[in-house]
């Protein structure tokens, strides 16, 4: 999977749970601080539903060290490759 | 305590409602304010009155900081006398027990009494039942009947908010996750899930005592839980806004303080049933959605 598509299905993930409009601009550079409603608290619902539409898990202890959209969109990149691997 | 009895020397705790509740328990603690008198500086934009500053006066009696580990710092850390201690805390917050909660796009403040709004903390399965069409009557009954439809992986939560809480804990010098984490179950520590009840409320304060022993062991002396016991409420100074744990929640995490027929309280002194409570909160939506809320957002 290409960045640009995990980017895209990150991006579908946040506009559902973040109730963001459907031509939201998500791009790597994007952070919490952007989006209303993006907090440590519901920080882990997005985790979980990436995980759900990604069909992976994350490593827990890197899920809270995640700057911005692009650091999350690698760490799917990696899980998804190591899913693929498996 | 009269004002003129207050210490000269202030304790500044910065931060979000947790700090200013920490500060509203400790004013009301005579054997404490003997010593310093708490300051409030709240870290977030208050919808009525906006960004909240500080006197000048203030930060030169300053004798210590509680500082709320936030992604927006204390803002006059440099205005401090270098000998201030800085003593950093974590949030008690809990995600677990209200896993659907959210922003509430239909709320809007409505001072002086709903200054957050009538409710302030949205819930993630009314809004997309909304949002897909359904009727006020289908909601409540789809909410109250098909756990199974929206159900949540609460194992999974349990995993994210352990590594969410410790991660936190690990930046600050006074954790509270530790303790979140260990006695949930056994006790209720939340009204909402960022509104610690008195109990968490005092070991958090207890422990902040503690931890700034270093400017006067006397401190730690302070017998915050009678303050709070004596002075307060029994929901104490954050519960006048309660937020119903779904009981379905409460059945799979086991959790031994649930009672079915709790009421649930608002701003305004209502209190609710469960099934009152998600009611009122769809009632609400639907009211608001006439008025033109609860668009999606755009963001930043």
């Amino acid at each position: 999977m290409t960045e640009a598509e995990v980017l895209a299905r990150v991006r579908a993930v946040m506009i559902e749970t973040f109730r963001l409009t459907d031509d939201a601009v998500v791009t790597r550079a994007t952070t919490s601080l952007d989006v209303d409603g993006w907090d440590s608290l519901s920080h882990a619902l997005l985790i979980m539903n990436v995980e759900e539409a990604f069909g992976t898990e994350l490593p827990l202890e890197r899920t809270y060290e995640l700057a911005d959209v692009g650091e999350l969109v690698d760490l799917l990149r990696d899980a998804v490759a190591r899913t693929d691997v498996r | 305590m009269s004002a003129a009895k207050r210490a000269a020397s202030a304790l500044v705790v910065y931060g979000n409602c947790q700090a200013e509740a920490i500060v509203t328990s400790l004013g009301a603690d005579a054997f404490f304010t003997a010593m310093l008198t708490p300051v409030y500086l709240r870290s977030f934009e208050h919808p009525v009155d906006g960004r909240a500053t500080i006197e000048g006066r203030t930060l030169e009696r300053t004798a210590l900081l509680w500082e709320q580990h936030d992604p927006i710092r204390f803002p006059y850390l440099d205005r401090l006398r270098s000998d201030v201690p800085v003593v950093t805390f974590a949030s008690a917050d809990l995600q677990l027990l209200f896993p659907f909660n959210c922003v509430n796009p239909y709320n809007a403040p409505e001072p002086p009494i709903f200054p957050f709004g009538r409710f302030a903390y949205g819930d993630r399965v009314i809004l997309r039942a909304i949002d897909r069409g359904m009727t006020r009557d289908d909601v409540l009954e789809y909410y109250l009947t098909s756990w199974d439809d929206y159900a949540i992986d609460l194992d999974r939560l349990e995993q994210l908010e352990n590594a969410r809480l410790r991660a936190r804990d690990a930046k600050c010098a006074v954790a509270i996750g530790d303790f979140v984490l260990a006695t949930f179950r056994k006790q209720r520590l939340f009204w909402t899930a960022n509104h610690p009840t008195s109990f968490l409320l005092a070991e958090l304060i207890e422990r902040l005592l503690c931890a700034s022993e270093r400017l006067n062991p006397a401190l730690a002396d302070t017998d915050i839980e009678r303050t709070l016991q004596v002075c307060f409420r029994p929901e104490g100074p954050l519960g006048v806004v309660s937020v119903p744990v779904h009981p379905r929640v409460a059945e799979i995490l086991g959790l031994e303080w649930y009672d079915p027929r709790e009421r649930y309280r608002n701003w305004d002194g209502t209190t609710y049933s469960y099934e009152e409570y998600v009611a009122a909160m769809i009632d609400h939506a639907f009211a608001m959605r006439e008025l033109g809320a609860g668009r999606p957002i755009a963001p930043r």
